[in-house]
Protein backbone atom coordinates (compact mmCIF):
# COMPACT_ATOMS: atom_id res chain seq x y z
CA UNK A 1 0.00 0.00 0.00
CA UNK A 2 2.55 2.77 -1.37
CA UNK A 3 1.16 6.54 -1.17
CA UNK A 4 2.33 9.09 -3.73
CA UNK A 5 2.97 12.69 -3.69
CA UNK A 6 5.65 14.71 -2.06
CA UNK A 7 5.38 16.17 1.77
CA UNK A 8 5.03 19.62 0.71
CA UNK A 9 1.18 18.89 -0.88
CA UNK A 10 0.69 16.52 2.12
CA UNK A 11 1.47 18.85 4.88
CA UNK A 12 -0.41 21.84 2.83
CA UNK A 13 -3.47 19.51 2.31
CA UNK A 14 -3.26 18.68 5.89
CA UNK A 15 -2.94 22.33 7.42
CA UNK A 16 -6.22 23.43 5.01
CA UNK A 17 -8.20 20.34 7.03
CA UNK A 18 -7.10 21.77 10.31
CA UNK A 19 -7.55 25.46 9.65
CA UNK A 20 -11.09 25.15 8.60
CA UNK A 21 -11.91 22.56 11.10
CA UNK A 22 -10.87 24.60 14.04
CA UNK A 23 -12.62 27.59 11.93
CA UNK A 24 -15.87 25.61 12.24
CA UNK A 25 -15.71 24.93 16.03
CA UNK A 26 -17.05 28.64 17.18
CA UNK A 27 -19.60 29.26 14.09
CA UNK A 28 -20.74 25.41 15.20
CA UNK A 29 -21.87 26.52 18.57
CA UNK A 30 -23.18 29.94 17.83
CA UNK A 31 -25.02 28.52 15.07
CA UNK A 32 -26.23 25.70 17.80
CA UNK A 33 -27.15 29.06 20.24
CA UNK A 34 -28.84 31.05 17.50
CA UNK A 35 -31.43 28.21 16.71
CA UNK A 36 -31.57 26.98 20.54
CA UNK A 37 -33.04 30.56 21.98
CA UNK A 38 -35.00 31.45 18.75
CA UNK A 39 -36.71 27.79 19.65
CA UNK A 40 -37.01 28.89 23.55
CA UNK A 41 -38.30 32.27 22.73
CA UNK A 42 -40.77 30.81 20.36
CA UNK A 43 -41.97 28.23 23.56
CA UNK A 44 -42.42 31.59 25.55
CA UNK A 45 -43.93 33.64 23.20
CA UNK A 46 -45.72 31.89 20.19
CA UNK A 47 -47.58 34.48 18.52
CA UNK A 48 -43.90 36.00 17.75
CA UNK A 49 -42.97 33.48 15.34
CA UNK A 50 -43.06 34.96 11.90
CA UNK A 51 -40.15 37.74 13.40
CA UNK A 52 -38.15 35.87 15.48
CA UNK A 53 -37.98 33.50 12.20
CA UNK A 54 -36.67 35.97 9.93
CA UNK A 55 -34.09 37.32 12.37
CA UNK A 56 -32.38 33.89 13.30
CA UNK A 57 -32.25 33.25 9.34
CA UNK A 58 -29.93 36.74 9.55
CA UNK A 59 -28.08 35.80 12.48
CA UNK A 60 -27.77 32.17 11.39
CA UNK A 61 -26.57 33.56 8.05
CA UNK A 62 -24.14 36.05 9.54
CA UNK A 63 -22.72 33.65 11.95
CA UNK A 64 -21.95 30.77 9.57
CA UNK A 65 -20.33 33.13 7.09
CA UNK A 66 -17.21 33.16 9.80
CA UNK A 67 -16.64 29.07 8.43
CA UNK A 68 -16.15 30.68 4.58
CA UNK A 69 -13.83 32.91 5.86
CA UNK A 70 -11.66 30.21 7.35
CA UNK A 71 -12.26 28.29 4.58
CA UNK A 72 -11.39 30.56 2.01
CA UNK A 73 -7.92 32.13 4.07
CA UNK A 74 -7.26 28.15 4.22
CA UNK A 75 -7.18 27.85 0.25
CA UNK A 76 -5.36 30.95 0.01
CA UNK A 77 -3.09 29.77 2.28
CA UNK A 78 -2.76 26.53 -0.10
CA UNK A 79 -2.54 27.70 -2.87
CA UNK A 80 0.01 30.75 -2.40
CA UNK A 81 2.88 28.73 0.41
CA UNK B 1 -18.16 19.64 -11.00
CA UNK B 2 -18.63 16.47 -13.39
CA UNK B 3 -20.56 13.69 -11.21
CA UNK B 4 -17.08 11.14 -10.78
CA UNK B 5 -18.21 7.70 -11.80
CA UNK B 6 -17.51 4.42 -9.93
CA UNK B 7 -15.63 3.45 -13.12
CA UNK B 8 -13.22 6.43 -13.49
CA UNK B 9 -10.22 5.64 -10.84
CA UNK B 10 -7.83 7.58 -12.37
CA UNK B 11 -8.48 10.53 -9.69
CA UNK B 12 -10.37 13.66 -10.02
CA UNK B 13 -9.62 16.88 -8.99
CA UNK B 14 -12.68 19.01 -7.25
CA UNK B 15 -10.95 22.77 -7.28
CA UNK B 16 -9.66 22.83 -10.99
CA UNK B 17 -14.02 22.41 -12.30
CA UNK B 18 -14.19 25.71 -9.96
CA UNK B 19 -10.69 27.50 -12.20
CA UNK B 20 -10.26 26.05 -15.70
CA UNK B 21 -13.19 26.82 -17.11
CA UNK B 22 -12.00 30.29 -17.23
CA UNK B 23 -8.42 29.93 -19.99
CA UNK B 24 -10.82 27.76 -22.07
CA UNK B 25 -13.88 30.12 -23.45
CA UNK B 26 -16.40 28.91 -25.66
CA UNK B 27 -16.06 32.20 -27.47
CA UNK B 28 -13.22 34.37 -27.23
CA UNK B 29 -14.10 38.53 -26.80
CA UNK B 30 -11.97 41.77 -26.44
CA UNK B 31 -11.23 43.08 -23.15
CA UNK B 32 -11.39 39.15 -21.24
CA UNK B 33 -15.29 39.81 -21.54
CA UNK B 34 -14.96 35.91 -22.95
CA UNK B 35 -18.08 33.76 -23.13
CA UNK B 36 -17.08 31.07 -20.85
CA UNK B 37 -19.41 28.84 -18.68
CA UNK B 38 -19.97 30.87 -16.22
CA UNK B 39 -21.47 33.31 -18.89
CA UNK B 40 -23.83 30.65 -20.22
CA UNK B 41 -24.98 30.07 -16.44
CA UNK B 42 -25.70 33.56 -15.90
CA UNK B 43 -27.59 33.98 -19.17
CA UNK B 44 -29.31 31.02 -17.95
CA UNK B 45 -30.22 31.92 -14.31
CA UNK B 46 -31.68 35.14 -16.09
CA UNK B 47 -33.80 33.72 -18.78
CA UNK B 48 -34.89 31.13 -15.86
CA UNK B 49 -35.64 33.84 -13.38
CA UNK B 50 -37.71 36.32 -16.03
CA UNK B 51 -39.44 33.24 -17.75
CA UNK B 52 -40.61 30.92 -15.49
CA UNK B 53 -42.99 34.41 -13.85
CA UNK B 54 -43.67 35.45 -17.21
CA UNK B 55 -45.11 32.69 -17.90
CA UNK B 56 -47.04 31.75 -15.07
CA UNK B 57 -48.69 35.62 -15.24
CA UNK B 58 -49.32 35.28 -18.91
CA UNK B 59 -51.51 32.12 -18.38
CA UNK B 60 -53.86 34.58 -16.31
CA UNK B 61 -54.24 35.30 -12.32
CA UNK B 62 -57.33 34.19 -10.83
CA UNK B 63 -58.85 35.14 -7.39
CA UNK B 64 -58.70 31.14 -6.75
CA UNK B 65 -54.93 30.81 -7.34
CA UNK B 66 -53.11 27.72 -9.32
CA UNK B 67 -50.37 25.99 -7.86
CA UNK B 68 -48.10 28.60 -9.73
CA UNK B 69 -49.39 31.83 -8.89
CA UNK B 70 -49.42 30.66 -5.08
CA UNK B 71 -45.85 29.96 -5.47
CA UNK B 72 -45.49 33.28 -7.27
CA UNK B 73 -47.49 35.01 -4.82
CA UNK B 74 -45.46 33.56 -1.81
CA UNK B 75 -42.50 34.51 -3.30
CA UNK B 76 -43.39 38.36 -3.57
CA UNK B 77 -44.40 38.28 -0.41
CA UNK B 78 -41.49 37.12 0.84
CA UNK B 79 -40.02 39.37 -0.94
CA UNK B 80 -42.00 42.43 0.45
CA UNK B 81 -42.30 41.56 3.70
CA UNK B 82 -39.59 40.10 4.90
CA UNK B 83 -36.98 41.62 3.08
CA UNK B 84 -38.08 44.77 1.89
CA UNK B 85 -40.03 45.96 4.59
CA UNK B 86 -37.80 44.60 7.35
CA UNK B 87 -34.52 47.01 5.94
CA UNK B 88 -36.02 49.80 3.63
CA UNK B 89 -37.60 52.60 4.87
CA UNK B 90 -40.83 53.62 3.38
CA UNK B 91 -39.22 56.26 0.93
CA UNK B 92 -36.51 54.42 -0.46
CA UNK B 93 -39.38 51.38 -0.88
CA UNK B 94 -40.32 52.81 -4.61
CA UNK B 95 -36.75 52.61 -5.88
CA UNK B 96 -35.01 49.80 -3.77
CA UNK B 97 -38.05 47.39 -3.37
CA UNK B 98 -37.64 46.09 -6.89
CA UNK B 99 -33.85 45.93 -6.42
CA UNK B 100 -33.57 44.05 -3.79
CA UNK B 101 -36.72 41.30 -4.84
CA UNK B 102 -34.71 41.13 -8.34
CA UNK B 103 -31.20 40.24 -6.10
CA UNK B 104 -33.71 37.58 -4.47
CA UNK B 105 -35.02 36.17 -7.69
CA UNK B 106 -31.99 36.23 -9.41
CA UNK B 107 -29.29 34.68 -6.76
CA UNK B 108 -32.07 32.09 -6.09
CA UNK B 109 -31.85 31.19 -9.84
CA UNK B 110 -28.84 30.88 -10.28
CA UNK B 111 -28.14 29.02 -7.15
CA UNK B 112 -31.31 26.43 -8.28
CA UNK B 113 -29.54 26.37 -11.80
CA UNK B 114 -26.34 25.21 -9.68
CA UNK B 115 -28.17 21.71 -8.88
CA UNK B 116 -29.40 20.82 -11.94
CA UNK B 117 -26.77 18.49 -14.20
CA UNK B 118 -26.38 20.44 -17.53
CA UNK B 119 -23.87 19.36 -20.17
CA UNK B 120 -21.46 22.37 -20.24
CA UNK B 121 -18.53 20.52 -19.04
CA UNK B 122 -16.27 20.11 -22.16
CA UNK B 123 -15.99 16.70 -21.38
CA UNK B 124 -17.37 13.48 -22.92
CA UNK B 125 -17.97 9.58 -22.30
CA UNK B 126 -18.75 7.76 -24.43
CA UNK B 127 -21.89 5.28 -23.93
CA UNK B 128 -22.47 2.26 -26.22
CA UNK B 129 -20.82 3.36 -29.11
CA UNK B 130 -22.42 7.39 -28.57
CA UNK B 131 -20.55 10.01 -27.03
CA UNK B 132 -22.03 12.06 -24.49
CA UNK B 133 -21.16 15.47 -22.76
CA UNK B 134 -20.67 14.78 -19.40
CA UNK B 135 -23.38 16.25 -16.65
CA UNK B 136 -22.04 18.43 -14.27
CA UNK B 137 -23.49 20.66 -11.99
CA UNK B 138 -21.76 24.27 -11.78
CA UNK B 139 -23.34 27.37 -10.49
CA UNK B 140 -23.04 31.04 -11.49
CA UNK B 141 -22.95 32.15 -8.02
CA UNK B 142 -19.97 29.76 -6.97
CA UNK B 143 -17.60 32.06 -8.43
CA UNK B 144 -16.47 35.31 -6.80
CA UNK B 145 -16.82 37.88 -9.59
CA UNK B 146 -20.38 37.17 -9.75
CA UNK B 147 -20.87 37.36 -6.03
CA UNK B 148 -18.80 40.49 -6.03
CA UNK B 149 -20.24 42.22 -8.54
CA UNK B 150 -23.45 42.22 -7.17
CA UNK B 151 -21.79 42.93 -3.77
CA UNK B 152 -21.07 46.02 -5.58
CA UNK B 153 -23.80 47.15 -6.77
CA UNK B 154 -25.39 47.27 -3.16
CA UNK B 155 -22.01 49.00 -1.75
CA UNK B 156 -22.48 51.75 -4.25
CA UNK B 157 -26.38 51.96 -3.67
CA UNK B 158 -25.70 52.49 -0.29
CA UNK B 159 -23.50 55.28 -0.06
CA UNK B 160 -24.69 57.27 -2.98
CA UNK B 161 -28.03 57.05 -1.23
CA UNK B 162 -26.81 57.95 2.13
CA UNK B 163 -25.37 60.97 0.23
CA UNK B 164 -28.59 61.60 -1.27
CA UNK B 165 -30.54 61.46 1.30
CA UNK B 166 -28.75 62.89 4.16
CA UNK B 167 -25.86 65.48 2.22
CA UNK B 168 -22.34 64.24 1.87
CA UNK B 169 -21.15 66.02 5.42
CA UNK B 170 -24.50 64.42 6.98
CA UNK B 171 -24.21 61.09 5.75
CA UNK B 172 -20.31 60.77 6.97
CA UNK B 173 -21.06 62.16 10.11
CA UNK B 174 -23.96 59.70 10.86
CA UNK B 175 -21.44 57.20 10.88
CA UNK B 176 -20.20 57.94 14.16
CA UNK B 177 -22.39 58.17 16.74
CA UNK B 178 -22.91 61.59 18.57
CA UNK B 179 -21.37 62.86 22.03
CA UNK B 180 -18.46 60.18 21.06
CA UNK B 181 -15.48 62.08 23.21
CA UNK B 182 -12.91 63.26 21.34
CA UNK B 183 -9.98 61.56 21.97
CA UNK B 184 -11.36 58.39 21.02
CA UNK B 185 -12.89 59.98 17.63
CA UNK B 186 -9.87 58.72 15.28
CA UNK B 187 -9.79 55.34 16.40
CA UNK B 188 -13.57 55.05 15.75
CA UNK B 189 -13.06 56.45 12.64
CA UNK B 190 -10.73 53.93 11.76
CA UNK B 191 -13.12 51.32 12.91
CA UNK B 192 -16.11 52.25 10.98
CA UNK B 193 -14.47 52.89 7.80
CA UNK B 194 -13.20 49.40 8.38
CA UNK B 195 -16.64 47.57 8.74
CA UNK B 196 -17.93 49.67 5.70
CA UNK B 197 -15.32 47.59 3.45
CA UNK B 198 -15.57 44.59 5.76
CA UNK B 199 -19.14 44.58 4.51
CA UNK B 200 -17.67 44.01 0.76
CA UNK B 201 -16.09 40.96 2.02
CA UNK B 202 -18.42 39.70 4.45
CA UNK B 203 -21.56 39.91 1.68
CA UNK B 204 -19.84 38.77 -1.37
CA UNK B 205 -17.75 36.04 0.37
CA UNK B 206 -20.63 35.08 2.28
CA UNK B 207 -22.58 34.09 -1.44
CA UNK B 208 -19.51 33.03 -3.61
CA UNK B 209 -18.19 30.39 -0.50
CA UNK B 210 -21.52 29.00 0.61
CA UNK B 211 -22.47 27.68 -3.49
CA UNK B 212 -19.13 26.68 -3.56
CA UNK B 213 -18.18 24.74 -0.71
CA UNK B 214 -21.32 23.19 -1.12
CA UNK B 215 -20.83 22.46 -4.32
CA UNK B 216 -17.30 20.72 -3.01
CA UNK B 217 -18.74 18.89 -0.28
CA UNK B 218 -21.47 17.19 -2.35
CA UNK B 219 -18.49 16.93 -5.21
CA UNK B 220 -15.84 14.79 -2.57
CA UNK B 221 -18.67 12.94 -0.97
CA UNK B 222 -19.65 11.57 -4.52
CA UNK B 223 -16.17 10.98 -5.35
CA UNK B 224 -14.45 10.00 -1.90
CA UNK B 225 -14.77 6.36 -3.35
CA UNK B 226 -13.10 7.33 -6.56
CA UNK B 227 -10.20 9.27 -4.71
CA UNK B 228 -9.23 6.86 -2.18
CA UNK B 229 -9.61 4.12 -5.01
CA UNK B 230 -6.82 6.18 -6.68
CA UNK B 231 -4.21 5.77 -4.49
CA UNK B 232 -5.18 2.76 -2.27
CA UNK B 233 -6.93 -0.05 -4.51
CA UNK B 234 -9.95 -1.15 -6.16
CA UNK B 235 -11.35 -2.05 -2.56
CA UNK B 236 -11.57 1.55 -1.71
CA UNK B 237 -14.23 1.77 -4.33
CA UNK B 238 -16.44 0.05 -0.63
CA UNK B 239 -16.56 3.96 0.50
CA UNK B 240 -18.91 4.84 -1.93
CA UNK B 241 -21.85 3.09 0.59
CA UNK B 242 -21.08 5.65 2.91
CA UNK B 243 -19.99 8.61 0.44
CA UNK B 244 -23.41 8.62 -1.79
CA UNK B 245 -25.76 8.45 0.89
CA UNK B 246 -23.93 11.57 2.69
CA UNK B 247 -23.69 13.45 -1.05
CA UNK B 248 -27.01 12.87 -2.08
CA UNK B 249 -28.18 13.81 1.52
CA UNK B 250 -26.57 17.14 1.43
CA UNK B 251 -27.33 17.71 -2.49
CA UNK B 252 -30.90 17.55 -1.29
CA UNK B 253 -29.94 19.89 1.87
CA UNK B 254 -28.43 22.32 -0.17
CA UNK B 255 -30.88 22.26 -2.90
CA UNK B 256 -33.94 22.79 -0.87
CA UNK B 257 -32.50 25.04 2.22
CA UNK B 258 -29.10 26.53 1.55
CA UNK B 259 -29.92 27.95 -2.47
CA UNK B 260 -33.28 29.95 -1.07
CA UNK B 261 -31.93 30.79 2.00
CA UNK B 262 -28.79 32.34 0.56
CA UNK B 263 -30.70 34.72 -1.66
CA UNK B 264 -32.85 35.80 1.27
CA UNK B 265 -29.68 36.72 3.14
CA UNK B 266 -28.11 38.80 0.18
CA UNK B 267 -31.33 40.64 -0.39
CA UNK B 268 -32.16 41.20 3.28
CA UNK B 269 -28.44 42.53 3.85
CA UNK B 270 -28.72 44.86 0.80
CA UNK B 271 -32.07 45.87 2.22
CA UNK B 272 -30.57 46.47 5.47
CA UNK B 273 -27.45 48.00 4.52
CA UNK B 274 -29.43 50.60 1.89
CA UNK B 275 -32.40 51.40 4.35
CA UNK B 276 -29.51 52.42 7.44
CA UNK B 277 -27.88 54.91 4.74
CA UNK B 278 -31.16 56.58 4.16
CA UNK B 279 -32.56 56.66 7.87
CA UNK B 280 -29.25 56.05 9.94
CA UNK B 281 -29.85 55.61 13.53
CA UNK B 282 -27.19 57.89 15.11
Amino acid sequence: MALNGDINTASKTIVLGLATGFGAIGPGIGVGIIFGKTIEAVGRQPELRGQLQGMMWLGFALTEAIVFYALGMAFVAYAIT
Amino acid sequence: MTLPLLASSTGFDPVSEFTNFVNDPYVNLPFGLDINKGVVYLWLSGALAILVPLLIIRKGLKAKPSRGQEFLEMVYDTAYTQIAKAGLPDEGMRIWFPYVATCFVFIWSMNLLGFIPLPFSGESIDIAGVTLPKLQIYAASANLSVALTLTLVTFFATHIEGIRYNGVVGYFKSWIPSGTPKPILPLLIVVEVLSQLVRLVSLSFRLFFNMLAGHLVIAVFLGVGALMAASLGNAAFAVHLIGWPMGIALYLLEATLIAALQAYIFAALSALYIGGAIHPEH
